[in-house]
């Protein structure tokens, strides 16, 4: 069904097309371009919004909004953009995390127009990975991604930002080879036609050794991006050294990447091979999940701290997506809205903690709590919902996994146990190092000697901000309905 | 008169003028070049330039209209397409090279009027060596491109660096030359006298002396292979790179390497194609070598120019994986493509660098950092540049990459495109340094660009139209082309792809 007005198209190219039109605009100053990305942002966040709204049927389980131009014919690589269920909810977490971000970057003051043009690349970038049916598409989008973080990064990130930025575009490149390899030779073998269209890949089956090759080659670039442990270290250094808006949207949605390639492609297309290779995610997820809250308790950096923290709710994503059950791919969407959201909002936390106090130590902040009384209370409730409390989003994604985990016939009983174990003693450990991280920073006793005439608490945009984050969380945490039958 | 019309007339029987009018145009242009050198004693330089870019402009509207014809009705003579798209990369090389040589060449104070005639040789020599299709003409077409070459990397004569490259140039180009002299040789000898190639080809293609053509298929590789660049034939690339004069560099590595690419298809292709198994062994392992070797040289580079001579190493070894994966129905598409995507590319790359040297008389990496400051046009030109030539999306270079490995898997070579990719990524690492240090605000004391001034270019009246200068200008071009041929690839392989033979 293709409609008339192209209007998936018109998602993924309107920001970079409006981007495009930054130098034109004066430097006067830099509210002009911050009031334009502002509304271009919000503007393209409508646009999904009205597609969801007029154009979605909810009930259909097949692809809607298909769009399909030839684009380079000789090596059948389409302009093939779809939505279905699962992209729908993660354009939608695109839009509302980019903006916001957009939002949170207003403090910025060097080179405004470089970032916001590199904004708005990475927001067609993003929408671009979601929407696409073809393979080679995908991974272009998947590229795309690179330099703009490159340059965001390194350019307005902390101290050690240049290593952090090279190493982030070394290893998600060096990861992507294994995916275009993949593609490649998923599309050459099993037809005599090669094709890279996702639809038809589906009907393709392939001789079992072959597909377990693919499925790792996958892997291996989406465990870059995920990310699955032992490929994540470069995202404490990323997210480390990156500028608060800039780990909103690396956290938000670039992580989410991963796990979206992830069910779309390998589990969707590769079936013979998840059954092989599912436990083995399951396995990856559970120790995944343990061992960054480990980690995560032992960092004195307080953007580390949420870095790891990050991994490990990734880490409910890969058991739900190896637990073979609908509950348990139910409950891996969901932690990947959910997270994004929280994620995000975290990070900008940390960041206006760091714009007040200049540090990111929490053995410097001590006992801010009188001081920022707002501040503390978003923190404490934003950190409520990262561990999973009750009533937010956090609790129904985890529940659900754990209920994937439990219920699945495909694996034997004391493995299940053994996942299911591992699994919670990371969710209580999440708990431990986000008190503690709350405690450290926010109670006991203020430094003497540190100035706090610096410490004004949060202005309304930022309480904006964190308002807008805070209400997605808490309606899914209260009526998960809202988002599970996509 | 009668003598001269018979003559004539006999000459037009005999070659098709009207194919090899190109050619004409140029020697036309190159006979003005001296002759209004001679004449204006020097004076009036500039003049000597508009006839080149005329001469070379009208014999690339010619070709292109050949081209087009051709194309229209399928002719099959021996000026086929692949012959004729590689005349026509050639005067794009010669065209945009002379543009951003103009004001390099007034600043520095050298002798004005021989540079075009050895850049129209040049190009003469590489567009005969693009159709050539018997062993003399092959030989003196490379000697006439070699030795215009090696005029060109002397031309600064005060400047030693320019000097040691020349020297090293023309030793390496003569032993070369000697070794495909000697390959040639055998061959003649085998076919019984026969000098064109396809009737060497049907001499020896049932001999009985295997080994022994194997041992010319040998020489013949070394010969080529140093025009190339191809390891381990590489070793004058990088010294001669970083001595001679930028916009001479920008000349070679584009032209010679192209010339050469057509030379090494053709004979290849036509003359040992049941060695192709052989050779193809041997040709994927020199590839694999020259991308790792080329791609982690080039990161410890601290000159630009032999950065990118490092990097063109590279470059030539993906388009060898192009080359392999020729097969029937496309041809050597993937090949051409890249080639064309690389020309821009590259001559986007070196007239910035041109810019920059000529503004601050430094080839340094380290001092180029913080040019973002001073200069954000150039500084997002060359990002542009370098990233395309890094293989990133939605740059061009990335889609001529991808349909150079979509063309590699699908031969089957899947250890070249693993080695391919892998580089690849190196060679991200490499550009991102240098793109990492210009944007960046780093700028220590002794910074070399707190002397950067924009300067008025000295032709800016005559040449360009309106843009500052003709630099700027091809700069522009290459800018251009390097961002959007990817996105428009499609056209361009439909006309590369009818050139198997």
């Amino acid at each position: 069904m293709i409609n008339n007005v192209p209007w998936l198209t018109t998602i993924v190219f309107f920001p970079i097309l409006a981007g495009l039109m930054i130098p034109i605009l004066s430097s006067d100053g830099n509210k002009i371009i911050r009031w334009y990305t502002l509304g271009i942002c919000l503007l393209e966040f409508s646009l999904i919004t009205y597609v969801f709204y007029c154009h979605f049927q909810i009930d259909s389980q097949s692809l809607q909004l298909l769009e399909t131009f030839s684009w380079i014919d000789s090596i059948h690589f389409r302009w093939a953009l779809g939505i279905d269920g699962l992209s729908m909810g993660l354009i939608l977490l695109t839009g509302f995390v980019t903006t916001l971000a957009t939002l949170g970057a207003w403090p910025i003051t060097p080179n405004t127009r470089l970032f916001y043009f590199l904004m708005l690349v990475m927001y067609s970038g993003q929408i671009g990975v979601f929407v696409s049916r073809d393979i080679l598409l995908f991974f272009l989008m998947w590229e795309l991604e690179l330099i703009p973080v490159y340059l965001l990064l390194s350019l307005w990130g902390g101290k050690k930002r240049l290593y952090s930025a090279t190493k982030f575009v070394l290893y998600t490149a060096g990861g992507s080879i294994f995916l275009l390899l993949a593609a490649l030779t998923m599309s050459f073998s099993g037809s005599d036609v090669p094709s890279f269209d996702i639809q038809d890949s589906i009907d393709k089956s392939y001789p079992v050794s072959l597909e377990i090759l693919i499925y790792i080659g996958f892997l291996v670039a989406y465990a870059v991006k995920l990310p699955i442990i032992p490929f994540h270290t470069w995202l404490p250094d990323t997210h480390g050294e990156a500028h608060y808006s800039i780990c909103m949207l690396l956290a938000g949605v670039l992580l989410k990447m991963g796990g979206y390639g992830l069910i779309r492609i390998n589990l969707e297309l590769l079936t013979h091979a998840h059954f092989f290779l599912g436990s083995g995610l399951m396995l990856f997820g559970a120790i995944q999940i343990a061992y960054a809250s480990f980690i995560s308790m032992s960092q004195h950096n307080l953007k580390k701290r949420i870095a790891y923290s990050s991994i490990s709710h990734m880490g409910f994503v890969t058991i739900g997506i190896g637990s073979l059950t609908d509950s348990g791919i139910d409950g891996a969407m969901l932690q990947m809205i959910s997270h994004g959201l929280i994620g995000a909002a975290l990070f900008f936390l940390a960041g206006t903690c760091y714009d007040r106090t200049r540090t990111y130590l929490l053995d410097q902040l001590g006992g801010v709590a009188t001081t920022l009384p707002k501040l503390f209370t978003m923190f404490s409730i934003f950190s409520l919902a990262s561990l999973a409390l009750l009533g937010m989003s956090g609790f129904v994604s985890e529940l659900l996994v754990f209920i994937g985990v439990s219920t699945t016939e495909q694996y034997s009983f004391p493995f299940k146990i053994v996942i299911t174990l591992v699994g919670a003693i990371g969710t209580v450990s999440t708990s431990i190092y986000l008190l503690s991280m709350l405690r450290r920073m926010f109670y006991g006793y203020r430094l003497v000697n540190q100035s706090n005439s610096y410490l004004i608490d949060l202005g309304p945009r930022e309480l904006f901000i964190l308002i807008c984050l805070f209400l997605p969380i808490l309606g899914i945490g209260s009526y998960p309905n809202l988002i599970l039958p996509i | 008169m009668n003598d001269i019309n018979s003559f004539l007339s006999r000459l037009n029987s005999t070659i098709n003028f009207s194919t090899i009018l190109p050619e004409i145009i140029l020697i036309v242009g190159l006979i003005t070049i001296v002759i209004t050198d001679l004449v204006n004693k020097g004076k009036n330089a500039i003049f000597l330039y508009k006839i080149f870019l005329v001469s070379t402009l009208v014999s690339m509207g010619i070709l292109f209209y050949q081209l087009i014809s051709v194309i229209a009705f399928e002719d099959l003579y021996t000026n086929n397409i692949f012959n004729n798209l590689f005349r026509f990369f050639i005067l794009i090389c010669s065209f945009i090279s002379v543009l951003l040589s103009v004001d390099y060449v007034l600043c520095s104070k050298i002798s004005l009027a021989e540079f075009p005639l050895f850049k129209i040789s040049a190009g003469l020599g590489g567009m005969i060596l693009s159709c050539a299709t018997d062993l003399i003409t092959i030989y003196v077409s490379l000697e006439f491109l070699a030795l215009s070459s090696c005029f060109l990397s002397g031309y600064t004569k005060r400047d030693i660096r320019s000097n040691e490259a020349s020297m090293k140039f023309l030793l390496m180009s003569g032993a070369s030359s000697s070794s495909l002299l000697y390959g040639f040789s055998l061959l003649y000898g085998f076919s019984d006298g026969q000098v064109q190639l396809d009737n060497i080809i049907d001499k020896i293609l049932f001999s009985q002396y295997l080994p022994t053509i194997c041992i010319s298929a040998a020489f013949i590789l070394a010969g080529t292979a140093f025009k190339l660049s191809l390891f381990p034939f590489h070793q004058w690339t990088p010294d001669v790179y970083e001595g001679s004069p930028t916009p001479v560099v920008a000349f070679f590595s584009v032209t010679s390497k192209v010339a050469a690419l057509s030379l090494f298809t053709r004979l290849f292709r036509l003359i040992f194609p049941y060695l192709s198994n052989e050779w193809h062994i041997v040709v994927e392992l020199l590839a694999i070598s020259s991308m790792i070797l080329g791609n982690l040289i080039a990161v410890t580079q601290r000159s630009f120019k032999r950065m990118l001579a490092y990097s063109s190493i590279s470059q030539i070894g993906y388009v060898m994986i192009g080359i392999l994966a020729a097969d029937l129905e496309n041809g050597y598409a993937s090949m051409l493509t890249y080639t064309f995507i690389y020309i821009f590319m590259n001559l986007g790359t070196f007239a910035r660098i041109t810019l920059f040297s000529l503004r601050t008389g430094t080839d340094n990496i380290r001092d180029y950092a913080g040019l973002y400051m001073k200069d954000p046009v150039l500084t997002f030109s060359l990002v542009l540049c370098l990233l395309s030539l890094g293989g990133i999306p939605p740059l061009s270079g990335f889609f001529g990459k991808l349909y150079l490995f979509w063309h590699g898997w699908k031969a089957g070579l899947y250890i070249s495109v693993t080695v391919a990719l892998v580089t690849s990524v190196i060679s991200i690492y490499y550009y991102l340094k240098i793109i990492k240090l210009m944007l960046t605000k780093t700028t220590n004391p002794v910074d070399t660009l707190k002397t950067y001034e924009k300067q008025k270019s000295l032709v800016s009246s005559v040449i360009s139209t309106k843009l500052k200068s003709s630099v700027e200008m091809a700069m522009i071009l290459c800018a251009l082309a390097s961002t959007l041929s990817g996105l428009f690839m499609d056209p361009i392989i439909k006309i590369t792809r009818n050139t198997f033979f």
